[in-house]
């Protein structure tokens, strides 16, 4: 794919529900595995990304678009991370798993964190509900753990 | 999808959890792969959180019961570089003996007791955080160590390791200078206990080390590297309170004759580094080692040589430790807080800003004692004023037993063979 062209190289990405965006080249590349694929020179013209859905996709451009420009001083940076993720945990979840796919770390990293951050103070009810778990302790042997860690409990968020 | 790093998990948990599901937000049904979950969710939560969770099902139990240690280093390392989490670990002393510590978070303003004792242990000698245990020590009426405790703040384990034996010489015990100094080995991932008995002359000088997770005190023969005076090295070491752990070494600042006294933990042997040349001049003084952006360095304050007043601070770090390759990076103290308060306590936080503790006697001191900790950004060249919470009545806090700190969930489980002391507050 080496090419010496001076004007601005454009991706086409495929969402899966078939809705196409034409990025920049430099943008789309920070993406490891779109990087990957052009590498390998096994993206043809359309590069379809089967995993992510259009409402997802125009979020992580958003993303990207600040990323790749290095004019953005570093606390700018970290002021647009955090007004990033400030969103409903079902949208992070859904931005987490793009992330994970199309191998973006450092917003895999703020997406996590801000899970761990809302995750922090709520109780294991809380985090069963969220991540949908099945409580398989019995009772007596749910009581012994808490039980073990009893100051754990103190100061929990109420659901 | 792809899958990262589902190799480092338990198959177990793999079977019985392939994914996770969230629903109740706002309808969606998203499943969140386990691996995610566990080593990019889990590892940034705070030790509480993570004890609290171990009752949210069997797999995370049998996740979170601190048996993985890839999970504990990535963890540390997560809490170690996060921006937004520094605290502090400070001792407290309240009536009958009774005495706590508690870990403060600076940015929230928020503190949490991580264990009271009532022993005649003294909190506000506790040592530098090593990965976030701590030790501290008794010592008895004959200048003995009585009792050696490691503990575990944010577990609020604590457990007390054997008497280390004393030096005798022709059967009477030797009036000693007693020490000990707590570091790690990251090649071996070891913890060591270094244990200096110090009489008048070097020579008779005694060194014991205890590695966590074995059962006695070992004595070694390192010998020190050149004597001060008239040989009492090894003396000053047990009187100087401020060691740093680094690169598996601990090491103390002997300003007086501009070096840096090494022990190496692995080899333990002693050896020296020569402080920067530049800096060897009379109005330097060496004020403090310290750990910077992940470097070892030493802050120099510089005085103006006709009349001695305070100019500025420069911080030298080691670059390159192997070639001992000195860096200067210098800045000035905003004039409100004159260099007679800069003089004090300082300690540098992971983050490279560099905490102040006031020291309560003096008259500047006393009109801001709301504002008893600062916290200086030689970035912004600004003083941030840290709230310390007020504690119950009868309670007061050691300020100078108070340390940078950095959560662990490192169970003391794995280092002895019955099961380590349990507080309840």
């Amino acid at each position: 794919m080496a090419t010496t062209t001076t004007e601005t190289k454009m991706l086409t990405l495929c969402t899966s529900d078939k809705q196409q965006f034409q990025i920049e080249e430099t943008i789309a590349l920070q993406a490891v595995t779109i990087r990957n694929m052009v590498e390998d020179e096994c993206a043809s013209n359309v590069i379809p990304l089967p995993n992510v859905n259009s409402k997802i996709m125009i979020q992580i451009i958003e993303y990207l678009k600040k990323h790749v420009d290095s004019s953005v001083s570093k606390e700018d940076m970290e002021k647009f991370d955090s007004a990033f993720v400030e969103k409903k945990l079902s949208e992070i979840f859904d931005i987490i798993l793009a992330a994970n796919y199309l191998n973006i770390k450092n917003l895999l990293d703020i997406c996590c964190q801000r899970v761990a951050d809302v995750m922090k103070n709520k109780s294991p009810e809380w985090v069963r509900r969220t991540f949908n778990i099945v409580n398989d302790f019995t009772a007596e042997e749910e009581a012994k753990i808490r039980k073990e860690h009893e100051w754990a409990f103190e100061g929990v968020d109420e659901d | 999808m792809k899958s990262r790093r589902m190799g480092n998990l338990p198959m177990k948990i793999l079977e019985k959890h392939g994914r996770a599901l969230a629903d109740h937000d706002y309808g969606l049904r998203i499943w969140i792969p386990v691996d995610i979950i566990f080593h990019d969710i889990l590892t940034r939560l705070p030790v509480k959180s993570l004890l609290r969770f171990q009752c949210v099902c069997k797999s995370w139990c049998c996740f979170l019961s601190r048996n993985d240690p890839s999970f504990i280093d990535l963890h540390l390392s997560r809490s170690w570089s996060r921006h937004d989490d520094t605290k502090l670990l400070i001792s407290a002393h309240g009536s009958k003996l009774r005495q706590c510590l508690l870990i403060v978070d600076l940015e929230g303003g928020k503190f949490t007791q991580a264990l009271t004792v009532t022993n005649e242990a003294n909190l506000s000698d506790i040592s530098e955080n090593i990965n976030g245990l701590v030790c501290w020590q008794h010592v008895g009426l004959t200048c003995r160590i009585e009792s050696t405790y490691i503990c575990n703040p944010s577990t609020r384990e604590f457990m007390k390791l054997p008497k280390v034996p004393q030096i005798k010489s022709g059967g009477c015990i030797i009036s000693a200078h007693v020490s000990n100094h707590f570091g790690f080995v990251p090649s071996s991932k070891e913890f060591k206990v270094l244990n200096i008995q110090a009489t008048e002359r070097d020579s008779e000088t005694v060194f014991w080390i205890f590695t966590l997770g074995g059962n006695s005190w070992r004595q070694i023969y390192p010998g020190l590297p050149f004597t001060i005076g008239v040989g009492k090295l090894a003396m000053w070491l047990t009187y100087s309170k401020k060691c740093v752990c680094f690169n598996g070494a601990l090491h103390w600042l002997l300003g007086a004759m501009k070096v840096i006294v090494v022990f190496g933990l692995r080899d333990e042997k002693f050896h020296l580094i020569l402080l920067p040349v530049n800096c060897r001049y009379a109005c330097a003084i060496p004020n403090r080692i310290v750990l910077l952006h992940g470097h070892l360095g030493v802050l120099f304050n510089i005085y103006d040589n006709s009349n001695f007043k305070y100019k500025r601070t420069e911080v030298w770090t080691l670059e390159d430790y192997q070639n001992k390759i000195w860096m200067k990076d210098s800045f000035t103290i905003s004039s409100i807080y004159s260099c007679k308060l800069w003089a004090g306590i300082i300690w540098p936080i992971p983050k490279g800003k560099i905490l102040r503790i006031l020291n309560s006697s003096s008259e500047e001191d006393a009109a801001m004692d709301e504002h008893r900790v600062l916290w200086y950004d030689p970035e912004q060249n600004s003083f941030l004023k840290v709230q310390i919470p007020k504690l119950d009545e009868g309670w007061q806090l050691d300020i100078h037993g108070s340390v940078s700190y950095t959560e662990t969930l490192q169970p003391l489980l794995s280092f002895s063979a019955k099961p380590p002391e349990k507080l309840v507050n």
